[in-house]
């Protein structure tokens, strides 16, 4: 890890795994003893990903009404444009890595998301 | 900083920018939050005018102009001061910025509502939605993988191409993992969000995914991650519920998926 992160110079990797909540970007977490156990450590899964499961099990079960939490959820999912503003601004902290590659990288990033929207949704209607 | 410290006007910028650009005496870089959170505020303001100004155009979606803008602004700001971008943004826009992102885990954690909602096209397709998502993304990574050789990126950058179907903190390590680097992961993980947000809308239309909503959903999910999800709520709450689920499916097919495929195309 640390070897990688010294790889491209300048404490970009760095810059990337100190910012933001850790549960998001610590790419140290399944080197930290505090990580849960509960997965194999090749497994990493962050908390929102366990927390998403952890209500809808509680929704599911009807430990939790869908009435007590649907305001607050609906309310801050439609702030979620707003919240990701940070995590935009954040590759400020990273233009030098877009430097080298840049053009290429964006060009292939862009392929690739634009795959994954009509190949996945493909997929589903192929098989629904 | 020698600028700084001479001229009272811009020291007391020094002062609300975060006291010192870069560290301080001290060595550490925390500054003052007020800053991070006003220009985060104020460029989303300007975005989301913007976009009704001109009656919704794509390129002018509030997030988009926000990080667009809130970049600019740190790049003119820096080489005011003197300073890298880089190190600006993190004395500056950081400490605020934190905060704000502190708010995106009770709101990738809300998205279990919308999935809860319908929950009865869950229950129906589960197998359905787990089948598409694991063929869908195995037939993605081959088309990434070509596209990246054929666009000509090395092994490190088609390697770090590879994992960005999954939430950042699960991309980053097998990025690492299979000889990727995860700063640049990430980098796409972000721009990931950004162009479904930005041509989302478009792209569903031209497409023509929008025909159905489990899809739609899905393919949202997979490919904008949380923002693909907060796209997909907007147009129904099949959709909304699809992606929800998606983005939880995929980051785990991606933990499962991705290392063997790069030992599969011999990436390492």
């Amino acid at each position: 890890m640390a070897a990688t992160n010294h790889a491209i110079g300048d404490g970009r990797g760095t810059a990337h795994t100190n910012s933001g909540p850790e549960e998001y970007l610590r790419c140290d977490s399944i080197h930290s003893k505090s990580h849960l156990t509960l997965f194999p450590t090749a497994l990493t899964v962050p908390t929102p990903v366990i927390d998403i499961v952890l209500l809808y099990i509680l929704l599911a079960t009807h430990i939790l009404k869908r009435r007590n939490v649907e305001k607050f959820a609906d309310f801050i999912i439609s702030l979620t444009a707003f919240l990701f503003v940070p995590d935009g601004v954040q590759l400020a902290a990273s233009l030098d890595i877009l430097g080298a590659q840049g053009l290429q990288i964006t060009a292939v990033v862009l392929i690739a998301t634009i795959v994954r929207l009509v190949l996945v949704s493909y997929t589903a209607v192929g098989l629904i | 900083m020698i600028i700084l410290a001479e001229n009272p006007n811009l020291a007391l910028w020094g002062k609300w920018l975060g006291d010192g650009l870069g560290t301080n005496a001290d060595g550490s870089t925390a500054g003052n939050a007020i800053f991070g959170i006003f220009l985060s505020l104020v460029v989303y303001l300007i975005g989301q005018w913007l976009f009704k100004i001109s009656k919704g155009f794509f390129l002018f979606q509030p997030l988009f102009v926000g990080m667009v803008l809130g970049i600019f602004v740190l790049f003119l700001l820096a080489k005011t001061f003197g300073t890298t971008t880089a190190n600006f943004y993190r004395s500056a826009y950081k400490p605020g910025g934190d905060i704000i992102f502190w708010f995106l885990n009770p709101a990738t954690i809300a998205f279990a509502v919308p999935l809860y909602r319908r929950n009865d096209i869950v229950k129906k397709y589960w197998l359905e939605i787990i089948l598409s998502l694991i063929i869908g993304l195995s037939i993605s990574l081959l088309v990434i993988y070509e596209a990246a050789k054929l666009i000509g990126l090395d092994r490190v950058g088609i390697a770090s191409m590879l994992p960005q179907a999954a939430t950042t903190a699960i991309a980053m390590p097998i990025s690492n993992a299979i000889g990727g680097v995860g700063a640049v992961t990430a980098t796409a993980c972000i721009l990931n969000s950004v162009i479904i947000y930005a041509l989302g809308d478009w792209l569903v239309k031209f497409f023509r995914i929008d025909k159905d909503p489990i899809g739609a959903g899905l393919g949202l999910g997979t490919a904008g991650h949380t923002v693909g999800s907060a796209k997909a709520v907007q147009l129904g709450s099949i959709q909304g519920s699809m992606a929800s689920i998606a983005v939880v499916i995929i980051s785990i097919v991606v933990d499962l998926l991705v290392p063997p495929f790069a030992s599969l195309v011999g990436l390492r």
